[in-house]
């Protein structure tokens, strides 16, 4: 424990020490261009955000 | 300045050779695969099968040339590290993204085939997770490039690769036989495949991780004296 605690600190001096607004604001740009590119693309491209796809079956000859 | 001359060629062979094993171990029976190459298979017919071999290989021939060339120039081969690190994996993070903001559907169906949110029962995230996931891939790319914030779009990429590692680790411990999905949209059909793909993300988090303890500045405040 002793040996885990000074990493640990260290570990959170370094997450202390990123630009958070700079992640955060990327990821909020992220969260508004899915949402655009969502609208952009065809139809027959575009899914529902909320909702899974279809799983298809394995294929009898795994490579 | 004659050693820089020196670590630099050295380490442009070194950055030859990482590309071309990436690109092997990436895609697989391509036109941009050394081991797929129509008079390679007429001699040796059997040569598609080692592109892993020959992939991870080129890395490790690399790393030959990456040791002497910080050696020879510590300080000029770390900056020029940091630049072809910077280049590469935002690179490939950037061109990795690109057919997944294209087609969304596609990408989801083959997030689906994964059946990791099912086993989680929170399958419907799948769709949510296509549709952020590409731009993550593509903006924090970019910003590892065209930005100073390298520890920042490191340390995001850090556990996007941590994701990878997990995601593919999942498909083959459950043998699902699915494509990793990374670089094309295809279907699920090459288990051997999810395999290169795990090994080669097992290599790229190493200098993802470094970079995340970088200073941050741009690709040209690198080059600047303090």
């Amino acid at each position: 424990m002793k040996k885990i605690k000074p990493i640990l600190n260290k570990l959170l001096e370094y997450v202390k020490s990123l630009k958070w607004s700079v992640l955060i604001g990327l990821a909020v740009l992220c969260f508004i261009l899915a949402i655009v590119n969502n609208i952009r693309v065809d139809e027959t491209k575009s899914v529902e955000w909320i909702g899974s796809q279809e799983v298809m079956p394995k294929p009898d000859e795994v490579l | 300045m004659k050693k820089n001359i020196i670590s630099g060629i050295l380490l442009g062979i070194a950055a030859f050779f990482v590309t071309f094993g990436v690109a092997e171990i990436s895609f697989p029976e391509s036109f941009l695969t050394f081991t797929d190459q129509d008079w390679l298979i007429d001699i040796w017919p059997k040569a598609y099968r080692y592109n892993i071999h020959v992939g991870v290989g080129a890395v490790i021939v690399a790393c030959g040339f990456i040791i002497p060339a910080y050696f020879i120039a510590k300080d000029f081969a770390t900056k020029a590290l940091e630049m072809l690190c910077r280049f590469g994996i935002g690179g490939m993070f950037i061109f990795a993204s690109i057919f997944k903001i294209q087609d969304p559907h596609q990408f989801a169906t083959l997030v689906a085939q994964y059946q990791f949110f099912s086993a989680l029962h929170l399958d419907f995230l799948n769709n949510f997770f296509a549709l952020i996931y590409p731009q993550f891939e593509f903006w924090f790319g970019l910003a590892m490039i065209f930005t100073p914030f390298v520890r920042e779009s490191a340390f995001a990429i850090f556990w996007m690769f941590i994701s990878f590692i997990i995601a593919l680790a999942w498909a083959l411990a459950n043998d699902l036989g699915i494509t990793c999905g990374c670089f094309e949209l295809e279907g699920a059909q090459d288990k051997a495949e999810a395999w290169t793909s795990l090994i080669r993300d097992l290599i790229l988090i190493w200098p993802t991780l470094w970079l995340a303890f970088r200073k941050d500045r741009s690709i040209i405040g690198i080059w600047k004296k303090k």
